[in-house]
């Protein structure tokens, strides 16, 4: 005769009385205790998916956030490298030209796109100086295409002012480049970040599944113990019968 | 049956003597799918790994790419004030500042392959490495998914050659209480 001791799932002991009955018991209490620590390690894993999911999340807000700084300084950067310095030197092309005694219509065509350029920059948001600089300087060519006092005096200086301003524009444009690439550097920190986050998720599911086929066969070896055991109480009642009977019936 | 154990053997270490072929070829069956299962876990354990050692080589690379990149942006950056400023202050004087604007272009012009060769082929190969390592992750992935199905497939087969094994032995065990019920 075997006792088994309580499990700490219930406070009641109980007294097999047979070996195998006791044997079976004891199979059944691992099984219950190996079932309740996959059900625990199912459960941690889970939170921890949770944060991971929200990790993911945070990842990508941050990298969409960087995008979107890396593409407004990506504009500024192609208007004043593109738009502002090409202006400039058609301008500065245009000044040199009426100044030499050509003709007023390159200057006409470069104060028609300072005017438009002004516009779009007050459209965009930019500066509100910068627009009006554009706009003033659209005018002053305009008045310089017109043939207005002192207009050949002015031609110089206009050529010198608006291959500065070329110049400047290009300095800006380049500056503001390195601030978009180190926007674009961010966002590509976020999603290395957030894939690494997802590769730790997977490996975590396939730990979940894991745990989870392992509770599938604990309950199926839990059943299979318990049918077990009572097959053998019932092989060994049914011996013990016979030999009784047999005994009886020869004496 | 006789069945001997040393210390806390794992269920198929068991060494066990059957006395019916039945009994024997079940008990072989179980060990065999109990086998099957353990290497197909083992390989699993061992692919998680390689998944993760790839997805931190590609985190690794992203990171380097994203640092060779923006050491070629200060690069090209850097050459373009510089050449801008140069051409803006030649513009300022131009009395006696046309090498100075001649320099002041060529230096804008070399902006592009001065932050190439500072950090934008680095930044082009360690990207192209995170890409590979992301590939590799991938695959090893769909690799780990079919081990997993593989160890559960073999689990099952070896529970069913217990089940088998147990109505071998049930079958003994009442052909024995007959031969005891005649006696």
């Amino acid at each position: 005769m075997s006792s088994v001791s309580a499990s700490p799932s219930n406070s009641t002991s109980t007294a097999p009385t047979s070996f195998s009955a006791g044997v079976m018991a004891l199979m059944l209490e691992s099984s219950a205790v190996r079932s309740q620590s996959s059900k625990l390690d199912v459960q941690l894993n889970s939170q921890e998916m949770q944060r991971l999911r929200a990790e993911v999340e945070r990842a990508i807000e941050a990298a969409r956030e960087a995008q979107e700084d890396a593409g407004m300084w990506g504009g500024i950067a192609d208007f004043f490298d593109g738009d502002v310095a090409r202006l400039a030197q058609v301008v500065a092309v245009a000044a040199l030209a009426v100044g030499s005694g050509g003709s007023a219509v390159p200057l006409l065509v470069g104060a028609m796109a300072l005017t438009a350029a002004a516009q779009a920059a007050e459209q965009a948001g930019l500066d509100p100086k910068l627009c009006m600089a554009l706009a003033v300087a659209g005018g002053l060519l305009g008045v310089l295409a017109g043939g207005g006092a002192g207009a050949a005096g002015l031609s110089g200086s206009i050529a010198q002012y608006a291959n500065m301003t070329a110049a400047g524009a290009t300095v800006v444009g380049g500056g503001s480049t390195v601030v978009q690439k180190y926007y674009e550097a961010d966002v590509t920190r976020a999603n290395a970040g957030a894939d690494r986050t997802r590769a730790k998720q997977q490996e975590l599911e396939l730990l979940v599944q894991q745990i989870i086929e392992r509770l599938g066969q604990i309950e199926r070896d839990t059943t299979r113990a318990a049918a077990t055991g009572s097959q053998l109480e019932q092989s060994s009642h049914e011996s013990q019968i016979q030999v009784t009977r047999n005994i009886g019936g020869g004496t | 049956m006789n069945v001997t154990g040393a210390g806390a053997p794992r269920a198929h270490d068991i060494q066990a003597e059957f006395t019916s072929p039945g009994a024997s070829l079940a008990a072989l069956m179980v060990e065999a799918e109990a086998d099957a299962a353990q290497h197909a876990n083992e390989d699993l354990e061992a692919t998680k790994q390689r998944i993760a050692r790839a997805a931190d080589a590609e985190y690794k690379a992203s990171l380097r790419a994203a640092d060779a990149g923006f050491t070629a942006a200060l690069v090209q950056g850097g050459f373009t004030i510089a050449g801008g400023g140069m051409s803006a202050y030649a513009a300022h004087d131009p009395a006696g500042s046309q090498e100075l604007a001649v320099t002041g272009r060529t230096v804008s012009e070399l902006a592009k392959p001065a932050g190439e060769l500072a950090g934008g082929r680095e930044q082009a190969r360690e990207a192209a490495a995170a890409q590979r390592h992301g590939r590799t992750g991938q695959q090893l992935e769909v690799e780990a998914q079919k081990l997993q199905d593989q160890a559960a497939r073999a689990q099952r087969r070896a529970e069913k050659a217990l089940d088998h094994g147990q109505q071998v032995i049930e079958a003994e065990a009442a052909r024995s209480t007959a031969v005891l019920s005649n006696y």
